[in-house]
């Protein structure tokens, strides 16, 4: 029975094992380190939880939640009705149906998402807010805020006119 | 002999440790949970549009659940599931536009009260206006000359005998000047809001006073200042044939005599898990264009009194304790997962018992007492599983 387990290795051999597990572990590091911007956390979010690729031509997401002030959340979804058939746009609904009229939306056959907040795994969407994309990123995002509210929703009405 | 010491040292550590543990175990050992009920809603209720009732015509106990936003009806069933009414709301709502509250006395008597502007309309299960009043006209029909908004409770059982209850909220006086400077006119609005009843009862059926207003200066029982800024959701209800009241500044539960709407007891509540009870905060300067947002903070964050009912089988009276947390767990596990105990107290409110529960699976702001025990909302994480069933679990304690 032989008691050689290893075979007689050169150091060329050796060093080139070496060499290509330290690539491996770099690039699974490098993987792990990639900064996923807020951007694609919002599209894996629509392709994971909601089976929905977001496409160059989304150049406006409306996310409508409960929190906060609940008559501006009740403005916010009034512009919101007003723009279900803009083919650009995208409208996630968090807030309850039993806080804040979802019948519009229920009714709609367009780009309208529903789900719980307990399922949205980032924090992007902990209120209601609109986001504006230009070429894969967020452009701009206004969070609703009760002090500004008519001034937000006159820059939300300006911006959605120039898409 | 040393042996003998170190022994001991150790047996009386153990003692310690058991009688460390047995002082601080809750009572939740001794609820049990029964059967799952569920009710085929076709939307998601809302624990401020639920309730119970019992039709005297045949002695039946039924469940309601509303959606006077979405889906815009009143849906009522059997404890067993079965759909007794499906009452639309169209009729009410061109009358009284937004709903504020609900009260169902029967199948046939469903009342609906609006927001802001004091409307109430009467609808029978079939969802016919019945009766359309302006309360304005009983309400705000004084030479005082002072208006104010009516809104109802957020817990289930707003009417006792023939009469039913509201907050009263002081708006305005006709015949009053207010001051032009923000600060003095908060200020000015705040202490008018201190001095002005809460409580307002009306009996329809009393044609000479059909109006009675109480609790005057009802947050200065928690507050040293009228330059406190209060401002919290209504939460009475009528149960046992008592009154009781409580708020998010205060630990106490306010038991008031529905005749004169005096406050007869005062019943401090404590928990083992929380601080029961925000601190109010003076309106100044510095935080005058942020009230809004600090009083969000404290709603969100404080240690709370939530619902309240009596259980007739047992004679005792149980509240929810929503707990003290972080200002950002509610964003991050949703406000039906916030955590709760629930505290039984008997008929003479003492002999308290303290009972920690899975808020992760019950949502206990959405409870109601049935004749069969105390059901709890049990919701899913499903929106779509949400907007089709509503669904409880029994306990008993």
């Amino acid at each position: 029975m032989s008691t050689h387990v290893l075979p007689n290795l050169n150091f060329k051999y050796w060093l080139s094992i070496c060499l290509y597990f330290t690539f491996i572990a770099c690039s699974d590091n490098a993987k792990q380190n990639k900064i996923i911007t807020d951007y694609e956390l919002i599209t894996i979010y629509f392709k994971e939880q909601q089976k929905f690729q977001v496409s160059d031509s989304i150049k406006t997401l409306f996310v409508l939640t409960d929190y906060g002030c609940m008559p501006c959340n009740k403005n916010f979804a009034e512009v919101m009705v007003k723009n279900l058939n803009n083919p650009s746009v995208l409208f996630l609904i968090l807030a309850a149906g039993s806080n804040i009229d979802a019948s519009e939306f229920m009714k709609s056959k367009n780009k309208v998402f529903f789900d719980v907040p307990e399922n949205v795994k980032h924090h992007l969407f902990e209120n209601s807010k609109v986001f504006f994309f230009k070429k894969n990123k967020i452009d701009t995002t206004i969070m609703i805020d009760a002090r500004q509210i008519e001034s937000q929703i006159d820059e939300i009405n300006r911006r959605l006119s120039h898409l | 002999m040393i042996i003998k010491k170190k022994s001991l040292k150790v047996n009386l550590s153990i003692g310690l440790l058991f009688f460390i543990l047995w002082s601080c175990s809750s009572d939740e050992n001794n609820i049990i949970k029964k059967n799952s009920l569920t009710f085929k809603t076709g939307f998601e209720a809302s624990y401020r549009f639920s309730g119970i009732f019992i039709e005297k015509s045949n002695k039946t106990e039924y469940l309601y659940f509303a959606d006077p936003i979405t889906a815009k009806c009143l849906k009522t069933f059997k404890l067993n599931g079965t759909l007794i009414d499906s009452v639309p709301f169209a009729n009410a709502l061109n009358f009284i536009g937004e709903v504020n509250g609900i009260s169902v006395i029967s199948r046939d008597t469903i009342i609906l009260n609006s927001q802001i502007t004091n409307l109430l309309v009467l609808i029978n299960s079939k969802g016919q206006c019945i009766k359309k009043i302006y309360m304005d006209s009983l309400v705000n029909r004084n030479k005082k000359g002072d208006y104010f908004e009516l809104s109802s409770s957020f817990l289930d059982k707003k009417t006792i005998g023939n009469s039913i209850l509201f907050r009263a909220e002081w708006r305005y006086n006709h015949n009053e000047s207010e001051p032009t400077d923000v600060i003095e006119n908060l200020l000015f609005f705040n202490k008018k809001q201190y001095n002005s009843p809460y409580f307002c009862k009306i009996n329809f059926n009393d044609k000479t006073t059909p109006v009675m207003f109480g609790l005057s200066n009802f947050y200065l029982n928690f507050t040293s200042s009228s330059s406190d800024y209060c401002n919290d959701v209504p939460l009475y209800t009528c149960v046992n044939n008592h009154l009781f009241l409580h708020t998010i500044y205060s630990n106490e539960l306010f038991v008031i005599n529905e005749k004169n709407l005096h406050i007869e007891k005062k019943i401090p509540i404590t928990s083992r898990y929380t601080k029961i009870g925000a601190t109010s905060f003076p309106i100044n300067v510095s935080n005058i264009h942020k009230l809004q947002v600090i009083h969000d903070s404290i709603q969100s964050t404080s240690g709370r009194l939530f619902n309240f009912f009596y259980n007739t089988n047992n004679n005792k009276y149980y509240v929810f304790i929503y707990h003290a947390v972080a200002a950002s767990l509610e964003k991050t596990i949703g406000y039906k997962k916030l955590p709760y105990s629930i505290l039984s107290m008997d008929s003479s409110f003492s002999d308290f018992k303290e009972y920690n529960i899975e808020s992760n699976t019950y949502f206990g702001a959405f409870s109601i007492m049935t004749s069969q025990g105390l059901i709890i909302n049990t919701p899913s994480n499903n929106r779509n599983e949400n907007n089709e069933y509503t669904r409880f679990t029994k306990f008993e304690f």
